[in-house]
């Protein structure tokens, strides 16, 4: 993969570098009502920038409404996050397992991986489509002399 | 209730989605838009001559494709007096050598009441210029008064026992 698409794919996934980085690793809080949220948001970011550089002839509607979806979850995973939060400050976390009774823990990671999992399979798919593109455009502008 | 709601949604949802990615996948996919060209002037090409007119003062010409094609017409060029932005004239001319536009005579007195009026536009700024720079000394002396005046309030007195 070329470095402008490992740019394009990085700087969407910041927030959750920073949810792992930030709050797990440097602060020692618990990551997981903060994590879901970034990563449908990478989701919604990686949709919206394939989908402004790619014409559908035919699936023309469903590109907005796929980026309109992954947005969608992007707000439950954060809702449920926050209600999760609520659950691991409280006396029933006992440890990481105990999330896994919790139906906002369930929630927040499904949106988020739905969200997270259609930007990855789009970019897997057009990434390559744009890049070769990109390379067409530049010989073509270099030949002219511009 | 909202457990119902919740799942409802998240179930239409990712149905939803799977639909539009299959039906996205099997559609003809174009990358548009992706390398910025190099905007060209949006006067065109342009040539820069400088020629003086008859009165000796020098005066800048450029020529404009672009112009030229708008207005149908060979050749376009504009007029700009050297060192400054304003444009003086603009001609369209059907080729051949640009000759030179006779300046615009206006009476003394409209020449004399725009002097007037740009040298009050200057006097003006630096009047203006001079109200802020003596609030600012206005407002340092008053803070340098409430200074000292904090540094002379007399000490508490101390109780000997």
């Amino acid at each position: 993969m070329a470095l402008e698409s490992w740019l394009r794919v990085s700087l969407p996934a910041l927030p959750v570098a920073f949810t792992v980085f930030g709050v797990w690793l440097y602060w020692g809080e618990n990551p997981l009502p903060l994590l879901a949220p970034p990563l449908a948001f990478w989701g919604v970011v990686v949709l919206f920038y394939l989908f402004s550089h790619l014409d559908l002839p035919q699936g023309r509607n469903y590109a907005p409404f796929l980026t309109i979806l992954a947005s969608v979850f992007w707000a439950f995973a954060a809702i449920t996050s926050h209600n999760l939060g609520k659950f691991v400050a409280s006396k029933q976390y006992v440890g990481f397992t105990s999330v896994f009774g919790s139906k906002d823990f369930w929630y927040a990671y499904i949106c988020a991986a739905a969200s997270f999992v259609a930007g990855l399979l789009h970019f897997i798919r057009y990434e390559p489509l744009i890049m070769e593109q990109i390379k067409k455009d530049r010989e073509r502008l270099g030949a002219q002399g511009v | 209730m909202y457990d119902v709601l919740i799942l409802s949604v998240m179930t239409v949802g990712i149905l939803a989605m799977a639909v539009f990615s299959y039906k996205i996948f099997h559609s003809r996919a174009y990358p548009v838009g992706m390398v910025r060209e190099i905007p060209t002037s949006q006067h065109g090409t342009l040539e820069l001559e400088d020629v003086s007119d008859q009165e000796g003062t020098t005066q800048r010409i450029f020529y404009s494709d672009v112009w030229a094609k708008r207005h149908n017409q060979e050749t376009a060029y504009g007029l700009f007096e050297k060192g400054k932005k304003r444009k003086i004239h603009l001609r369209f001319y059907g080729g051949g050598e640009p000759s030179f536009p006779e300046k615009p005579q206006g009476s003394p007195l409209e020449e004399k009441v725009t002097e007037h009026e740009e040298a009050l536009k200057v006097y003006s700024k630096q009047v203006e210029n001079l109200e802020k720079r003596l609030r600012r000394l206005e407002a340092e002396r008053v803070q340098k008064f409430q200074e000292a005046t904090e540094e002379e309030k007399p000490e508490a007195p101390q109780v000997v026992h």
